[in-house]
């Protein structure tokens, strides 16, 4: 390849990590938070669910019925059931959904949801469909989930953002192969005691080329999640469906309405949920769908994950008999590889296909894609710097530099602080929507730490952060003994095992930290009238 | 038994990475990375077997992108305390 060109790709490559760098950097970190959001960390921010919820298939069964009774017939058209615990939901939620025909020919869906507790299945509350989800109450595990997928932009505006991230990930990857491919081969090695700069050029080149094959493949994922729904969607619709959105779904995902008898006959939900485990028992069921509630021809759609399928199964049943008529994939309708492809997606960009080992293993490679544009740019800084005529004003490096610290180690605490913050709400406001709290501490904090970044010079606002973060890690696992009773210690009689695991990851993670600091600013601090670490110099 | 394959396939992964290392660089030797990539195809082969064809591939891709990783970044130690 001519060297003007690898020159031409160099620069492109500095300048899409530059300008995507910080942001790429949130969506990492928050991603490899995220990993965990579903179930674990949801049910370490729920208390209600920390216990293994044994609700038994009958109880549920009475409990949809009783309360399709109370709604009428009209809005038993579809019933959407998401069971307590066992990936989104802190409580048994049902959702009793009618399609009304309007004046102008078009359908209006209208639907009133229900919240039952998940132990006792007492009725929590209930509210119609429009207002649950407008006024979606958020914990710190969906918050972070869904500040992942669209930085709480709204959407189309936030998805767009982190589909075009995912875009540009892929570009920063090309042109890095291509731009480094003569030190590929040097794949092993890694200097970190020669210099500042070789420890950021071989950190950059270990995580790069280890991580390529699992950094592209997060990069399509994620730029297919964020741009199917908000462009591919529409485009296909508007291709081949007349611009009906809701027609192109409906034809291609898993759930078919059958064809109403109006002969009222019940739908054996409990049956549809012991088969489901005999059946299927490596598969844990989530969601239930059931088209034409208490109808002779109901179809009942069973969701779950886990079994040897990289993407969730669906179980489809004979409503009126609990008889299984076929296991398919989401997207199973979808002829060839399609299909499977599609279905692919979600699992392949979160981890979560086969047990918490891998959804560890994508944690730890999504913190090296997050650490990856960080140490892009430091390197950029370093180089400008130690130049002798740099590209740009020494002023112009130092503040990118502070804003480095400030942007990334902000976001850092801030999910940091959403832990204990949790914990406090649940003990302090428990009967009350936390939503508008975790917001504002969230970026209250964020916006905090980034001021103080800006501020302050680049090592002190760095070992302020840090001790900050490690101070919200550390504290997590008393605090939660000390509001909530649940500790290791009585972790047989309470069942609270992944409370209690999420708990010790973070002190754990606490520890490490403070342990690095100290040896870190230490060291510094040792060396400092000699020979100032190479990282003062971005002050 | 699971638990055990596993392990099994991430011995081999890193033992594939080891055979690969040739003082920082890709060796060149070929009986080296012959034997290399004859672990790797094992450790692919214990995860298929455990998790299936499709989930074992992508794992075998996340772990081997974590144990080189791992590997390459705390190696340099050794450097140290040998020198």
């Amino acid at each position: 390849m001519k060297s003007i060109t690898i020159k031409k790709l160099y620069k492109l490559h500095t300048w899409v990590g530059i300008i995507t760098g910080i942001l790429l950097f949130i969506i990492a970190f928050t991603g490899a938070v995220a990993v965990f959001a579903r179930p674990e960390l949801k049910i370490w921010a729920n208390e209600e669910i920390r216990s293994p919820v044994k609700t038994a298939p009958l109880q549920i069964q009475q409990v949809i019925e009783k309360y399709a009774q109370e709604v009428g017939p009209e809005y038993q058209e579809e019933v959407h059931v998401q069971l307590a615990g066992a990936r989104s939901s802190s409580t048994l939620r049902v959702i009793y959904e009618g399609h009304f025909e309007q004046e102008d020919g078009s359908e209006r869906h209208e639907g009133i949801v229900y919240e039952f507790d998940p132990n006792t299945l007492e009725k929590l509350k209930s509210t119609d469909m429009e207002t649950y989800f407008s006024e979606f109450e958020y914990d710190m595990a969906s918050f972070i989930a869904s500040f992942h997928a669209d930085l709480h932009l709204g959407r189309p505006v936030g998805l767009i953002l982190t589909g075009l991230l995912g875009l540009t990930l892929m570009v920063s990857i090309v042109t890095g192969i291509l731009v480094h491919r003569k030190k590929l081969p040097q794949l092993f090695t890694f200097r970190p005691q020669k210099s500042f700069s070789l420890l950021l050029n071989d950190g950059h080149k270990v995580m790069g080329v280890w991580g390529v094959a699992f950094h592209s493949i997060l990069a399509f994922t994620g730029a297919f999640l964020g741009l199917a729904t908000v462009i591919l969607v529409p485009a296909a619709a508007y291709v081949s469906f007349g611009g009906d959105q809701e027609k192109l779904i409906e034809t291609f995902t898993a759930t078919k309405a059958p064809i109403i008898s109006h002969i009222s006959q019940p739908t054996k939900l409990a049956d549809v949920l012991e088969v489901s485990a005999k059946e299927k028992p490596e598969l844990t069921i989530t969601n239930l769908t059931v088209m034409g509630y208490g109808d002779k021809n109901a179809l009942v759609y069973a969701f779950g994950s886990g079994d040897e399928n990289l993407g969730g199964q669906t179980l489809v049943f004979e409503g009126a008999t609990a008889t299984l008529l076929k296991v398919q994939s989401n997207f199973g309708r979808l002829e060839g590889v399609t299909g499977k492809i599609l279905d692919a997606m979600f699992p392949l960009h979160f981890g979560n296909f086969a047990g918490v080992f891998v959804k560890t293993i994508w944690a730890w490679l999504g913190l090296a894609m997050a650490l990856l544009p960080i140490s892009g740019i430091m390197l950029w800084i370093e180089r400008g710097l130690s130049a002798q005529h740099p590209a740009h004003s020494i002023t112009t490096y130092k503040t990118m530099s502070r804003l480095l610290v400030g942007c990334c180690g902000g976001i850092v605490l801030a999910v940091g602080v959403l832990f204990p913050a949790q914990l406090l709400l649940n003990a302090y406001a428990a009967s009350t929507n936390h939503t508008s709290e975790i917001f504002t501490i969230f970026f209250a904090t964020w916006g905090v730490a980034t001021l103080i970044g800006l501020i302050l010079p680049s090592r002190k606002g760095l070992l302020i952060l840090g001790s900050a973060i490690a101070i919200c890690l550390v504290s997590v696992m008393p605090l939660d003994a000390l509001l909530t009773g649940s500790h290791l210690f009585n972790v047989f009689d309470t069942g609270h095992v992944v409370s209690i695991s999420v708990d010790i990851t973070l002190f754990v993670l606490g520890a490490l930290l403070i342990t690095l600091l100290r040896k870190q600013f230490n060291t510094s601090a040792a060396n400092s009238p000699a020979a100032p670490s190479p990282s003062a110099v971005g002050n | 038994m699971e638990l055990l394959l596993v392990a099994l396939s991430v011995v081999l992964s890193l033992a594939g990475c080891h055979m690969l290392n040739d003082n920082g660089a890709l060796t060149n030797n070929k009986n080296k990375c012959l034997i290399a990539g004859a672990f790797h195809i094992t450790a692919i082969v214990l995860l298929g077997a455990s998790y299936g064809w499709v989930r074992g591939f992508f794992i075998y891709l996340g772990l081997i992108s974590f144990i080189g990783m791992i590997y390459s970044l705390v190696r340099f130690q050794k450097e140290t305390s040998d020198t």
